[in-house]
């Protein structure tokens, strides 16, 4: 226990020190969180989202109008535990990709952190955006019918791969982070 | 700064960012929803929707508002309760905006199907829109507000659907005998059908003139999108 709670503590340093405390990396975390949240709200209208943007009817000031009003829809369409899911998803989304291009700086290598990212964003994809009725997603992937039988019978209705991905999204956080303070040498075997 | 390689690093970063965007942009342009803005018609990809349900407002109005919805969904509660009534104060009692009710019912339940039928049954009788708003008013009353899966929940029994019928006033002989025999389930089946074909995936979804929206949506989205139909 003592040793995971060292383990926390030497990630959570390592997030602090170098995303947190870095302007850049900072702002890259917030840009994609921003971004990945943006289009949880608007990923069910994305078609009118085109329309409107593109529509000489509508002047600029309209269509930033309407891009604004249109995120109202997060207390309309969106209930409080699927908007905190979203905005949950969407920060840790921005971290671990700040965590990423770090790495990848550094040139550190992270392919089974990495492999956990992956797998988390995939996973909160099929749980993020509209929860109205049904994950849109999980509804494109599988079918109308087959995603209204699949959340059926999920004790949480589907909200389940929201869970997922923050629990892979928080793993993948914590492997890459507490790997950034791993110096870059070779390490020398024990011959016992 | 540069790397090995000679890519300086915050050149990575920015196109980082702009990969991101471009992936939303490119999202933006490849979605479906194809409608013009501008467009009167009601049809959408190959298939048309039909606007021969149950009416709310002026037949001869330019903007026509279908919502596919079911009877046991949160969101279509919503919208009934927040959306709809300003949407009917201010363009469909001014005859600007028609409001078509399409069957959606994807959820499981007997009695979901059971309600869609009897809302039809009231609508034989003229009460259509009366019997629509009991049924959203009974499930917010008794389930939704009171933070009960309403959903999932058996809702709808017959008995309750009778009950409705009695209090709205309806000929009950009669709309005992429509439920009972079950004459209007394949037309509930057949709207599902249609909604599917016009690539329906979740409840609410509406189309404006055509122009797909999905969602519960605030009132000021449905505005915007109606003013720049009557445009």
């Amino acid at each position: 226990m003592q040793k995971y709670l060292q383990n926390f503590e030497i990630a959570w340093r390592s997030l602090y020190e170098e995303i947190f405390c870095s302007p850049k990396y900072l702002t890259l975390a917030l840009f994609v969180a921003v971004t990945v949240f943006l289009f949880s709200i608007w990923l069910p209208n994305l078609g009118l989202i085109r329309v409107v943007i593109f529509s000489p009817d509508f002047t600029f000031l309209k269509k930033a109008l309407f891009l604004w009003d249109s995120l109202g829809a997060i207390s309309t369409n969106f209930s409080l535990l699927t908007a905190s899911f979203t905005l949950f998803i969407s920060v840790l989304f921005g971290l671990n990709i700040s965590l990423a291009v770090y790495y990848f700086k550094k040139r550190i290598t992270f392919q089974k952190a990495g492999g956990i990212s992956i797998a988390g964003m995939l996973v909160g994809l099929i749980g993020v955006g509209c929860a109205s009725c049904g994950a849109i997603v999980l509804s494109t992937l599988l079918g109308v019918g087959a995603a209204a039988a699949v959340t059926g019978i999920l004790p949480f209705g589907g909200q389940e791969f929201s869970m997922l991905s923050i629990i892979i999204l928080l793993g993948a956080l914590y492997i890459t982070a507490k790997k950034a303070t791993d110096t870059l040498v070779c390490k020398v075997k024990s011959k016992n | 700064m540069k790397t090995s390689n000679g890519v300086n690093k915050s050149t990575i970063v920015w196109l980082s960012i702009i990969i991101a965007g471009g992936l939303i942009g490119w999202a933006i342009l490849s979605s479906g929803g194809s409608n013009s803005m501008s467009s009167q018609s009601t049809s959408v990809g190959t298939n048309s929707i039909s606007v021969n349900g149950p009416t709310l407002g002026d037949a001869q109005a330019p903007v026509t508002i279908v919502e596919y919805g079911h009877f046991k969904c949160p969101f279509c509660n919503r919208f009934f309760r927040e959306t709809e009534p300003q949407i009917v104060e201010k363009y469909i009692k001014t005859g600007r905006v028609k409001f078509v009710w399409k069957d959606f019912p994807f959820e499981e339940g007997a009695d979901l199907q059971r309600a869609h039928q009897a809302a039809y049954c009231a609508n034989d009788q003229g009460k259509f829109w009366e019997y629509h708003d009991a049924l959203f008013t009974y499930i917010w009353d008794n389930y939704f507000s009171r933070n009960l899966n309403g959903e999932e929940a058996l809702v709808f029994t017959d008995v309750k659907l009778k009950e409705f019928s009695s209090q709205l006033g309806l000929d009950t002989v009669k709309f005992n005998s429509c439920l009972d025999s079950g004459k209007y389930a394949q037309l509930v089946k057949d709207n599902y059908n249609e909604g599917i074909a016009q690539g329906v995936k979740s409840t609410p979804t509406f189309f404006i003139n055509g122009q797909k929206v999905v969602g519960a949506q605030p009132f000021s989205v449905f505005e915007q999108i109606i003013e720049s139909k009557l445009q």
